[in-house]
């Protein structure tokens, strides 16, 4: 180590000192012999160009001599690698600057390429790879049970959990969860908090651990001692302001004093998806499951041994209590939809980069004429060819980084404009961040990118005749043909792809379109809801339920602006309810059917504007406990009485209790726009229900006012001043949530397409220039021979839109071809409509000729005296 | 004879180096120019093989080198005999006039 360094040492004093004194001397000796010569008659310069051909090679022989003390021969100049690179940096940096033009746009197109696609591949990494970021994340599986014929999971029953703890060997540990919630007083409004009732082991199962304090133990969990909570980072700054001296507090939750144990850092948010559990408290009854995965055991490895011990407890697999089952991944969670929306608008992101690197290789193509001749003439004089090449890659490196920073900036830019736009189930995306493995996959990109370009005019170095270069100019340095179907190749590549993204956009937006044009079955407008949860001991039982709700109700239709008010779900999201149907004098079928369950309160249908069809609503009168009746709709009465008349009707439900039809209503979709309205729904009247602990509150306002919020809650707190007012907000706005998603990955694939349909018609525009340039010759000889405008416009246009011609055909056909990717993505809408292809196609048309039109027109102005003059 | 002129054989430069420096400090162009003279032209001394080799005796300890001024007040590097130089040129003329006689036995000349 110490001898390698005084050798460098000695090395760089050699290379000072010695090195300069060769110099020195070998200049002496050329001093001498020139005067020696001069002696002879010979004037100074004559005589001193003699001396050096005497001499011969004065660098070899310098480097000879430098060579005895075991100094590195240095090259002609005498500059090292990183010298010559450094070189080459300030020579790319002076090639750029001086053409600000061409550097500014480059660096845009690759930019905006790059620094969409990071943007995305963050959200993708982080929503679709990795929605668990923990240690380990990858062995972190979710267990369910899961309906034979698929599609619907539930969490397996207690004692599934309790067999696979005892049995299955394919998992380090098994851990579960639930949510719970409390009710606090904050700041004199009643507020909800949300809870994480967690196994012990949950916490340590993700790697975490609590940053003050300690973490749950099992004896926690023992009722009695279970009092305790942990803080989430989040609360705990909110409410205790970062106290470090937190631990040992008392919090009231529910009424009940819990103390505070510890704090847990805010990345243990990420397992409930970003939706933030505000503390966590031990439970060890719950039946959200998750486990890790011994190392070494596949999830088909533990699925099989799941269904192994499963077989074992003899349990009716058509039943919902003894579903098999089934192992889920993180990313299996995330809903098909969003997956599916993603992984389009990941795609078609690459297609932008596609675009992006085609239009600045086309850039620096059109630019090979001058690059050519600049090229030749440097290998000419001596440089070595892989000094030029190199020379060219630094370019072309130093170009894509300048492109990556401004990717870095615009992706950190888009990204927050991005995850503060959220729709609701893409919770998951407020983590999404630039992250390490993004920015050096983006510089990766950029990297690559700029090598290739760099070789394209390397490349055609090797081709290059310098006589020929040099003899014949610009003309035929540049244009053979071979380049020039390369360049229109490019851009008809370019108009391909901009089109498919056109056309997918254009679908997306299509169905946009009819999904707002969608009759919910309801009058959404001027409607209000918002929920109560009665799940606190003072309304336990039903009769001080529905006294609270009538009550509530009654105060609410006395205020002026409301012109009625009822209970019952909409525009909510539910679980399905599986349960089997038996209408009465049919063969006891036994079938499982998946309907929706609405249990409403008098006056729901007229307050949401459903229409009952058949028979009547219910009234205060339908008197609990009596001959239970229900209301059903259509698909349920299409299904069970087809062609018949279905009020009055009975049937049972799960072969246990009665029900008699008593009215039909319209299809309605509850859930949401995208439900579907075949959807079989039953409407069980309050009354008759056991249990009201939880409650879509319904208010039909008078006028569009927003001010019946406060009128609202208003009435709420003056039944009971301690329940939450939860999601108060206006139907239509929750409607719109529901198609939230489609409307997310319209509005990005549009902006894609437009950005691809912009950087395509650079492209066209910069090619259709370029050949104006190379043609001006041409065109001067024809405008000479006596072509008049109107033919050289046409042969200028002719020539601009055939690329755009041949990309928009591959573009129609390659978007055919993907039509299956989106067609999940489409409502009521065929992934090869006919109307979105033509719109699609008259827009690409459009731009491209507008972008051949203006380089057409210049054609037109061609002077030929000047043309053929200077050419 | 005089008219052509001989490339010097590689080993033998060593010997008319240490031959030039004999008679006292030379500088390289001042040995490149001794040879020359003192074989009326024959012999040329190609810079590119003097200066590496002069360096290389340095390294030898043959000669030694100080920077000095010249006939014409510039400021050059002169190289002087060291005393295994001499021993060192002793040797090496000895070796040659042993080579020249074996030569020009063979080829009949003497």
């Amino acid at each position: 180590m110490s001898n390698r360094f005084l050798a460098w040492v000695r090395t760089k004093i050699f290379r000072t000192q010695i090195g300069r004194e060769i110099g020195d001397e070998l200049q002496f000796h050329l001093e001498m012999r020139t005067a020696e010569y001069e002696r002879t008659g010979m004037a100074h310069g004559a005589a001193h160009r003699k001396a050096l051909r005497r001499f011969g090679d004065l660098p070899t022989v310098t480097s000879e001599c430098r060579s005895v003390y075991h100094l590195p021969a240095l090259p002609p100049r005498g500059t090292t690698f990183i010298d010559g690179l450094r070189q080459d940096i300030r020579y790319a940096t002076r090639t750029l600057v001086k053409q600000p033009g061409f550097t500014l746009l480059a660096v845009l197109t690759l930019g905006l390429g790059i620094g969409a696609n990071a943007a995305i591949f963050s959200v993708v990494r982080s929503t679709l790879l990795h929605p668990l970021p923990f240690q380990g994340g990858n062995r972190l599986v979710y267990l369910w049970r899961e309906k034979p014929t698929g599609f619907i999971t539930f969490p397996p029953t207690a004692e599934m959990i309790q067999s696979w703890r005892e049995h299955a060997t394919s998992f380090d540990a098994i851990a579960t969860y639930r949510q719970e919630e409390f009710i606090i007083l904050d700041d004199g409004e009643p507020e909800t908090l949300t809870a994480a009732a967690v196994s012990a082991d949950l916490i340590p199962l993700l790697g975490v651990q609590p940053f003050l304090g300690r973490a749950f133990v099992a004896s926690d969990t023992i009722p009695g001692q279970d009092h305790v909570v942990l803080l989430s980072e989040g609360y705990w700054r909110r409410r205790f302001a970062g106290d470090p001296n937190v631990m040992g507090r008392t919090i009231l939750l529910g009424e009940e004093p819990y103390t505070v144990l510890g704090v847990l850092p805010s990345r243990i948010d990420a397992f409930f998806g970003g939706s933030r559990r505000e503390i966590w408290i031990p439970r060890a009854e719950a039946r959200g499951t998750v486990a890790r995965l011994r190392p070494g055991v596949s999830t088909v490895d533990a699925q099989a041994e799941l269904e192994r011990i499963h077989a074992q407890q003899g349990l009716d697999p058509s039943r919902v209590e003894g579903w098999p089952p089934r192992i889920l991944r993180p990313s299996d969670r995330v809903a098909s939809d969003l997956q599916t929306g993603l992984w389009v608008l990941f795609g078609a992101v690459g297609f932008v980069v596609l675009v992006a690197c085609a239009n600045v290789a086309n850039m620096i193509l059109a630019k090979g004429v001058a690059r050519g001749q600049e090229l030749a003439i440097r290998s000419a004089v001596g440089a070595a060819k892989w000094r030029v090449v190199r020379q060219l890659v630094v370019e072309s490196l130093l170009l894509t980084t300048l492109g990556a920073a401004v990717a870095v900036a615009l992706a950190s830019g888009s990204l927050q404009l991005i995850t503060t736009h959220l729709p609701d189930g893409l919770v998951q995306l407020g983590d999404s961040r630039l992250d390490l493995v993004v920015l050096c996959a983006t510089f990766t990109l950029a990297a690559v990118t700029g090598v290739l370009f760099g070789l394209v005019p390397a490349g055609q170095l090797r081709s290059l005749d310098l006589t020929r270069v040099l003899n014949h100019g610009r003309r035929s340095g540049s244009a053979g043909p071979k380049r020039s179907f390369l360049r229109q190749s490019l851009v008809a590549a370019e108009v391909a792809m901009a089109m498919v993204l056109f056309v997918g956009a254009g679908l997306l937006v299509h169905s946009l379109i009819r999904l707002q044009r969608v009759d919910p079955g309801f009058d959404p407008t001027n409607l209000y809801s918002f929920e109560i949860s009665l799940h606190d001991g003072r309304y336990e039982g039903f009769d001080k339920q529905e006294l609270f709700f009538n009550e509530l109700l009654s105060r609410i239709r006395q205020l002026p602006n409301v012109e009625a008010a009822a209970t019952g779900a909409v525009a909510r999201w539910y679980a399905p309810m599986e349960t089997t149907v038996v209408p009465y004098g049919q063969a006891d079928a036994d079938i499982q059917s998946t309907m929706m369950v609405n249990v409403v309160s008098p006056g729901y249908f007229a307050t949401v504007g459903a229409t009952v069809l058949q028979g009547r609503e219910f009234v205060t009168d339908d008197v609990r406990g009596e001959a239970s009746s229900v209301v059903v709709n259509e698909a349920f009465a299409r299904a069970y009485w087809p062609g018949e008349e279905a009020v009055g009707k009975r049937f049972r439900l799960a072969n246990r209790f009665a029900y008699t039809v008593i009215g039909v209503a319209r299809d309605v979709r509850v859930s949401g726009i995208q439900a579907d309205p075949n959807q079989l729904q039953v409407y069980f009247p309050y009354q008759q229900f056991g249990d009201l602990s939880f409650q879509t509150v319904v208010v039909r306002a008078i006028g569009h006012r927003d001010d019946v919020i406060p009128l609202l809650k208003g009435q709420v707190w003056s039944v009971d001043p301690s329940l939450p007012v939860r999601d108060l907000a206006v139907v239509t706005r929750l409607l719109a949530g529901t198609i939230a998603r489609p409307r997310f990955n319209a509005l990005l694939l549009s902006g894609f397409a437009f950005l691809t349909l912009a950087l395509a018609a650079i492209g066209v525009y910069g090619v259709t220039s370029l050949t104006l340039q190379q043609h001006r010759h041409e065109l001067g000889v024809r405008v000479a021979l006596g072509a008049r405008h109107a033919d050289v416009f046409r042969l200028m246009l002719g020539s601009g839109m055939r690329p755009i011609a041949a990309g928009a055909v591959a573009g129609v056909a390659l978007s055919i071809g993907l039509a299956r990717f989106t067609q999940s993505l489409l409502y009521e809408v065929q992934p090869t409509d006919p109307l979105t292809y033509g719109i699609a196609l008259a827009s690409l048309s459009t731009a491209g000729f507008v972008a051949c039109y203006l380089p057409a027109r210049r054609a037109t102005q061609v002077d030929p005296v000047e043309a053929l003059r200077h050419a | 004879m005089a008219t052509s002129r001989m490339d010097l054989l590689q080993g033998t430069l060593a010997l008319l180096i240490l031959k030039a420096l004999e008679s006292g400090p030379q500088h390289g162009y001042g040995v490149a120019r001794t040879i020359e003279q003192s074989t009326d032209d024959v012999l040329r001394v190609e810079e590119g093989s003097l200066y590496p080799a002069l360096h290389r005796m340095k390294e030898r300890g043959w000669i030694t080198s100080t920077w000095g001024l010249s006939e014409n007040k510039r400021k050059a590097k002169y190289y002087e005999l060291t005393d295994l130089g001499r021993a060192q040129l002793s040797h090496e003329a000895a070796e040659w006039e042993r080579y020249a006689q074996a030569v020009a036995q063979m080829i009949g000349t003497t």
